[in-house]
């Protein structure tokens, strides 16, 4: 196989697992851990279907994704900030919830159980061997920005102190409650986008498979990262390589039994990945624990 | 013997989150053109005319329930029953097919369950891989493994979408309509009520859930108690897949969809019973009700079964804000 194919193939791969990545680390480096990226894959990679099926137009589309990943961020920063709730369980709750809400939708609009029809063709920018999305260009600027904002600038100086040490930036007059909604919020647009992406671009139609454990493989990215953008770039890559990799083996090996084992790759690759790099990696101290002034 | 306390607090919390999901899901009815009221009623009126069926369905979600409750007694967030119950049905249809005995099948799910949840245990307790990433990467591995290992080895020849099916000595019966899966399910719960409360094991295991620093110096090995609470749930997950293939289905097809989902059924099922195996039962059965009556509210409104699941989210995403709950009784007295 041409490998310009095959890379380009991988660059196609990496962009929602990457996205969704960049968003999840600016969540958790302020403190806040949101394992709901799949749930919002779903609903935002949905309704970015309905949007740009309705009016015709890709760039509503891809703002109402934008627009639910912000919605969802919300809920997700209302449960875990103010009110100091259970975060992986509200992530488990969003998750399941749009599990059974996308069907609810799909009938009530299309009378499908499993997609909607094909969305209006994206622009890409044609290159030898194939075509580059827009998106991708987008996640590449995404994650070098993501790093500026978080290592070279005072507001992420201040956000990581958050995700630290909450109760020192308070002290510090940090108002910790602010800083971690405007993340989780921000985060979860992002991986808004990352769901608009794969149905307006990648797939072009909505299924409700269409996740297929992206969020996670999401959310081991940032572990792997080491919750830094620009290697979540690379993270991004890596995944993304090993979806191309069984796409591509799948194309080649006809054989119906043995197409299911190569469909493990990206899986055991990501916990194969994880495990070597779990022990180089350090989490923010205060990740995943609700903060109260009392 | 010790008197078991009714947790009233934890009971509220539940009963509200209930309500809530009720009451956002009837929304969403109403959204879609359809009554709240008629949809429920429907789903209720269907459901409590078939007792056997709300018992057959509560019986694996009561074991993968269990599953996610040992793991989350020593705080380690286990989302791994779905594979777990996947490998237990694919051990007990293989062995209860070689040997045609019902016991060797179940345990066979026992000990898969109970090695897949150690992979995850392990990858936590020694190289300190965040679980809900190993568990979740397990389930879609342990998903291809069994559409393969079916497709090639254990597929039906007239019918090669499925496997061959469990003999008829290997079943687990029924009485009349009623499921003895369900009483080998609440047996295990049983069996892990008294492992937590009323063993040196169970006590460790919930001292490292709640304070694990304090149990360490306690002189708990944090690492085994990780280990051995993820085994312990591998149990509890095997045998959800063992009772679907050996009490239900007696195949496996190939999507799955004898069980897809139902180790993820189990963690709502599990919440909604704040995490101790005898409220789980109650439940669980709950959840029977709700699935059940699904099929009713469909053929009465048209709406699909999967509303639901959208109901169950509302609720776990409600359960998970206790301390608004507090606010709203505070409120209500």
């Amino acid at each position: 196989m041409n490998p310009t194919i095959f890379l380009l193939s991988a660059a196609r791969a990496m962009v929602p697992i990457t996205l969704a990545a960049i968003g999840e680390i600016i969540t958790e480096r302020a403190g806040v851990v949101n394992i709901g990226l799949e749930g919002i894959l779903l609903l935002s990679g949905l309704f970015s279907a309905v949007v740009s099926l309705a009016t015709n137009s890709i760039l509503l589309g891809v703002l109402t994704g934008v627009f639910v990943g912000l919605a969802i961020g919300a809920l997700h920063a209302l449960i875990s900030v103010t009110l100091r709730g259970n975060q992986i369980v509200s992530g488990v709750g969003i998750n399941t919830f749009a599990l059974g809400f996308v069907v609810v939708v799909l009938i009530s609009l299309y009378g499908s159980y499993g997609q909607t029809p094909e969305t209006p063709p994206i622009p890409r920018i044609p290159v030898a061997g194939g075509s580059i999305s827009y998106f991708f260009i987008a996640t590449l600027i995404i994650g070098a920005l993501a790093w500026w904002a978080l290592f070279r600038t005072k507001w992420g100086l201040r956000l990581r102190a958050v995700g630290e040490n909450p109760t020192a930036a308070d002290a510090m007059g940090i108002n910790v409650f602010r800083i971690r909604i405007i993340a989780t919020v921000l985060g979860a647009m992002l991986t808004g986008l990352a769901g608009a992406y794969l149905v307006l671009d990648y797939v072009g139609y909505f299924t409700k498979h269409i996740s297929a454990g992206r969020g996670f493989i999401a959310l081991a990215n940032v572990v792997f990262s080491n919750w830094n953008p620009l290697i979540a770039l690379l993270g991004g890559f890596l995944f993304g390589f090993f979806e191309a990799l069984a796409i591509y083996l799948q194309i080649i090996y006809l054989s119906p039994s043995h197409q299911y084992v190569l469909k493990m790759i990206p899986y055991i690759a990501t916990l194969v990945i994880v495990s070597i790099a779990m022990k180089r990696v350090r989490p923010p101290a205060a990740l995943g624990k609700p903060y109260s002034r009392e | 013997m010790r008197k078991i306390e009714i947790p009233w607090e934890s009971f509220a919390v539940s009963l509200i989150s209930l309500l809530i999901g009720f009451l956002v899901g009837g929304i969403i009815l109403a959204a879609v053109g359809v009554n709240p009221l008629r949809a429920y009623a429907a789903m209720f009126h269907w459901a409590l005319r078939r007792p056997g069926a709300i018992f057959q369905r509560a019986t694996p979600i009561l074991l993968t329930a269990l599953s996610f409750a040992v793991a989350a007694r020593a705080n380690i967030f286990n989302i791994g029953a779905e594979g777990q119950m996947y490998l237990g049905a694919l051990a007990s249809l293989y062995v209860a097919v070689k040997s045609g005995s019902a016991l060797l099948g179940a345990l066979a799910g026992l000990v898969a369950g109970m090695g897949y949840a150690s992979i995850a245990g392990f990858l936590k307790s020694h190289r300190g891989v965040n679980e809900v990433i190993s568990t979740i990467m397990l389930n879609w591995i342990a998903f291809f493994f069994l559409d393969y290992s079916i497709s090639r080895y254990l597929a039906d020849p007239s019918r090669p979408w499925r496997s061959v099916k469990v003999p008829v000595g290997a079943r687990i019966p029924y009485v009349g309509s009623f499921p003895l899966s369900f009483v080998v399910a609440v047996i295990v719960s049983i069996a892990m009520y008294f492992l937590l409360w009323r063993t040196s094991l169970g006590y460790d295991i919930r001292a490292v859930g709640l304070k694990p620093k304090a149990a360490r110096y306690g002189g708990a090995d944090v690492k085994k108690i990780t280990l051995l609470s993820m085994s312990l749930a591998g149990v509890a997950g095997g045998l959800a897949g063992s009772m679907i293939v050996q009490g239900q289905s007696y195949y496996i097809d190939i999507p799955l969809s004898v069980m897809y989902g139902m180790g993820f059924d189990g963690i709502g099922v599990s919440l909604i019973g704040r995490n101790h195996p005898l409220a789980i039962v109650v439940s669980a059965l709950f959840f029977g009700v709700l699935m059940v009556g699904s099929h009713g509210m469909q053929l009465a409104v048209g709406v699909p079964r999967e509303m639901v699941t959208a109901v169950i989210g509302i609720i776990i995403i409600a359960l998970a804000m206790p301390e608004a709950i507090r606010m709203i009784r505070r409120r209500l007295r």
